[in-house]
């Protein structure tokens, strides 16, 4: 369908004031659970604080008001979540664009049933990891960590707000240039706007207090109608202005990405000594396997003796690494997740997306993106 | 606000090792159906090992007494709570204190440990203890992971990068920031020493301790962090402890399990040769949370009466005459202190199942029964 | 150039570069022999991992050989064989491995010579690339 644009803001005051940006979000949550449209609501909510994200199953519409605000220092991941633990369940989910393009892989592979899904998609500018956003908060800011009760990234710049209602912002390039920042593959990931969930909500481009909202599919259309019908949703047209706004900060943001896909992937990519450094440090932990959430597997390559020579380690990174990116890379949809969980610190992320990119270029496909499972799962004689 | 029963995430403290790192628990309708990386955690980062992420496994049913159990002639029957602890009594009852051996185990919480030297104590037993291999108990400074990843010169004792993989990564990241590394141990070749910058395969720990150069020797003066996950005689640790005072250098001693260093406060630390001894010298035996007849089989013979309280079914179960069914660590609230020194907390998490009880329950219940006094209950 | 003889690992596919590699033998046609032949039934069940394990025992290059495109003895074999082996190309650079220690050719049962040919050629380019040294 056409994409259509629309701002949107919670009816309901409480979420209005509290939601980001007019809780619309929120609203639509809301109008789901109580309606028994879905049996439950998969968002985050904060943990010991805001540098903890939890993956929360909402049941009670009461509790949704818990879920609102952003965490940007939470780079969970759903897509297996569902696939493992909730596909028979009636379920709406916020998702990052990572997470749906997760969920979009699991669906080719039956993995999830979308039809069972309400896909709330968030437009992302990166996630940032607790203990990095943390350290850089005492190093750039010189502010106490805990003392910071918000955090928002905006206009180029990673924000925080403290106790006593101050706010302290920093240049997420001057963070990244150091080291700090966003995490690696959201520095390269160019997907800002998850236009592969139902709707797609943000603030860029909406007039304070609102959210703009960018329809992807029917079902998305019938769901912000009903939510609207229902008194749960305040509509309005976004003006002329508000989309060129958008498409701006969006340009600006895959520009960005690029530049550091550029950077990352081919200029100052590891050389060959350089990973043959990191497959030595390999403890075989089968985290990255793990954590992948398109790899869905029951039965392994990694695990059949062929391949498993002894419980040496570190492995022949021929059949352990390549094997498994022989399997998953030309699938990966730089969620990074492998990379986050490694226990030593293999950069994962790059050679998977290098990869994938290389797949991208020699084929055209996109994982999470494209509708199609990738062109090497075809039998057809092309 | 209250989460769907259907799926929850929370935390928790890995129990596998002295490392103390976190980690995200799946808990579905009072099941733990998986792991999820818990990233605010400040000591893993959401990063765990296979067997940190393998821990729910602890709690797999099938492989735990449910009930108190009785061995007689060789098979288990199941008791209720009330003959088995009148059982346990009247066989305590007839022994003098000399007799009686408790061995505590360093994967059980502080507060479990803190009950059961107390009820050591109301019983007079002396001869007690828990097994902490060759570390004698110790309560200085240790270095931090911080320390370690900011460290110029690490000198490892151990196969400590393999074993544990968590303090592994700041050793890896202490040395892409350009730390050196040098490792050693007796082995042709270790994981740890693929990972070092020099790695120096020794005869003994004592040995190599005793003829540390001076090349070393210098380089732990500058911001230096001495890691060491075994020893072969307790001796061992005062002299890396004299090498880090003469050098200025910090020392990080890797222990075994989840709260060894807090037993430490509580029980006596024994190495494999101690807890033989204890054993042979003692008639009744109360065995909480360990499983000594994997390292101490052979003193076992001159015991006439063993009770072990344990959450999984091990080889000293299967020798004991009396099974206390324990509840394991996802199923209680307590704290474990991890090999750097911090005492993290645990919350019950699932239920255990009906029969199954707390250790310091089970412990009060005892004393009640026998009736002492244990001071105040947590 | 090393005087080492290479390792070289050939698979053919049962109903064309098998039956080339058989032509070339009954017509006495040499090919070096430090290419040692595995017959599969076909090149459409060759899959990265072989490929990864190949050069992981010690092949110092790895042949696939199947039939021309369009006559697939399974139909369509071939024509997965060749997506994957197009990825396989991408892949092994990562590892360091030269692309050209990986080599795929269609080759029909007819012919003995094309089979000889590719074999000498492969040989010669692995000989020059000298025996594949990895560090693991």
């Amino acid at each position: 369908m056409s994409p259509e644009y629309l701002l949107a803001r919670a009816k309901n005051e409480e979420l209005q004031d509290k939601g980001e940006c007019g809780g619309a979000v929120s609203s639509i949550f809301k109008y789901l659970l109580d309606n028994e449209i879905v049996e439950g609501v998969l968002t985050l909510t904060r943990g010991i604080d805001i540098y903890d994200g939890i993956p929360s199953l909402i049941e009670d519409s009461e509790d949704i008001i818990e879920t609102c605000g952003s965490l940007h220092c939470a780079p969970t991941m759903f897509g297996d979540l569902i696939s493992k633990y909730l596909k028979d369940m009636k379920l709406a989910v916020a998702v990052k664009p990572c997470d749906a393009m997760a969920i979009k892989e699991l669906e080719k592979r039956n993995q999830l049933d979308r039809d069972k899904l309400y896909e709330i998609g968030l437009n992302c500018g990166g996630t940032v990891m607790p203990i990095t956003a943390r350290k850089m908060i005492d190093l750039f800011y010189e502010v106490d960590p805990d003392d910071v009760v918000k955090e928002e990234i905006d206009k180029g710049k990673f924000i925080i707000e403290l106790k006593d209602g101050t706010e302290k912002a920093v240049e997420i390039d001057e963070l990244e240039e150091k080291g700090y920042g966003r995490r690696g593959s959201c520095q390269r990931c160019d997907l800002m706007i998850p236009r592969n969930a139902d709707v797609a909500c943000g603030n860029w481009g909406a007039e304070p207090g609102w959210t703009f909202i960018e329809i992807n599919t029917e079902k998305g259309k019938d769901l912000v109608d009903a939510a609207r019908n229902e008194g749960y949703l305040d509509i309005k047209t976004p003006s002329e202005k508000s989309l060129t706004i958008r498409e701006k900060i969006e340009n600006v943001m895959i520009k960005l990405a690029q530049k550091f896909q550029d950077k990352y992937l081919e200029e100052i990519y590891p050389s060959s000594e350089d990973w043959n450094k990191y497959w030595d440090r390999c403890i075989k932990c089968y985290a990255c396997r793990d954590v992948c959430p398109v790899c869905y597997c029951k039965e392994c390559a990694l695990d059949k003796e062929f391949y498993v020579d002894s419980e040496q380690i570190p492995p022949d990174p021929l059949t352990f690494q390549g094997v498994r990116l022989s399997h998953m890379s030309f699938s990966c949809i730089n969620c990074g997740q492998c990379q986050d969980v490694c226990p030593m610190e293999i950069p994962l992320a790059l050679i998977y997306q290098r990869m994938q990119k290389k797949y991208k270029d020699k084929t055209g496909f996109i994982a999470g993106v494209n509708e199609e499972l990738p062109p090497l799962y075809s039998p057809e004689k092309d | 606000m209250k989460v769907h029963d259907k799926m929850k995430v929370v935390h928790s403290i890995c129990p596998q090792c002295s490392v103390g790192c976190g980690i995200n628990l799946i808990n579905i309708d009072n099941r733990l159906v998986g792991t999820y990386p818990y990233k605010r955690h400040p000591i893993n980062e959401g990063k765990n090992c296979k067997k940190g992420r393998d821990c729910i496994e602890l709690v797999f049913e099938e492989n735990r007494p449910k009930n108190p159990l009785v061995n007689k002639n060789g098979t288990f029957s199941d008791y209720s709570w009330e003959e088995a602890l009148d059982l346990f009594v009247s066989k305590i009852k007839s022994y003098t204190p000399q007799d009686i051996g408790i061995i505590g185990s360093g994967n059980s919480t502080n507060e479990d440990l803190e009950i059961l030297s107390k009820f050591a104590d109301a019983l007079g037993v002396e001869k007690k203890g828990f097994y902490a291999e060759n570390f004698p108990a110790f309560n200085i400074e240790t270095a931090t992971l911080d320390d370690v990843q900011s460290s110029n010169f690490i000198l490892i004792v151990g196969d400590v990068i393999k074993e544990s993989p968590l303090i592994g990564r700041r050793i890896i990241l202490a040395r892409e920031n350009g730390a050196e590394v040098v490792s050693a141990d007796s082995a042709d070749k270790t994981f740890t020493g693929l990972n070092s910058d020099k790695y120096i395969k020794i005869r003994s720990i004592g040995e190599f301790l005793d003829n540390i150069g001076p090349e070393v020797h210098n380089k732990l003066k500058d911001s230096a962090t001495i890691i060491f996950n075994k020893l072969d005689l307790k001796e061992e640790f005062e002299k890396i402890q004299n090498i880090a005072e003469d050098s200025g250098s910090k020392i990080l001693p890797v222990l075994k399990q989840c709260n060894t260093r807090g037993a430490m406060r509580f029980l006596p630390a024994l190495n494999q040769e101690e807890i033989s001894r204890l054993i042979n010298d003692v008639k009744f035996l109360y065995v909480v949370g360990d499983n000594p007849a994997l390292y101490a089989e052979e003193s076992f013979k001159n015991l006439d009466f063993l009770v072990t309280q344990s959450s999984s079914i091990n080889e000293t179960v299967l020798l004991s005459d009396l099974v206390f069914p324990a509840s394991c660590w996802v199923e209680k609230t307590g704290t474990f202190t991890n090999t750097t020194g911090d005492m993290q907390k645990i919350s019950k998490t699932i239920s255990a199942p009906a029969e199954v009880l707390e250790d310091q329950r089970i412990i009060s219940k005892i004393a009640e029964k026998i009736g002492i006094e244990l001071g105040d209950k947590k | 150039m090393s005087d080492k003889e290479p390792k070289i690992l050939g698979f053919c596919c049962n109903w064309c570069c098998y039956g080339g590699a058989d032509t070339a033998g009954t017509a006495r046609m040499q090919y070096p022999p430090g290419v040692r032949i595995i017959r599969v039934m076909c090149s459409g069940r060759i899959n990265p991992d072989m490929i990864l394990k190949a050069f992981k025992e010690g092949a110092d290059g790895v042949f696939v050989g199947g039939c021309h495109i369009g006559d697939c003895h399974y139909d369509a074999g071939n024509y997965k064989w060749r997506r994957r082996a197009n990825f396989m190309e991408d892949l092994l650079p990562e590892f360091d491995i030269d692309r050209e220690r990986f080599r795929f050719e269609w080759i029909s049962a007819s012919e003995g010579e094309k089979f000889q040919k590719t074999m000498q050629e492969f040989y010669d380019k692995i000989k020059s690339l000298g025996p594949l040294e990895r560090c693991h």
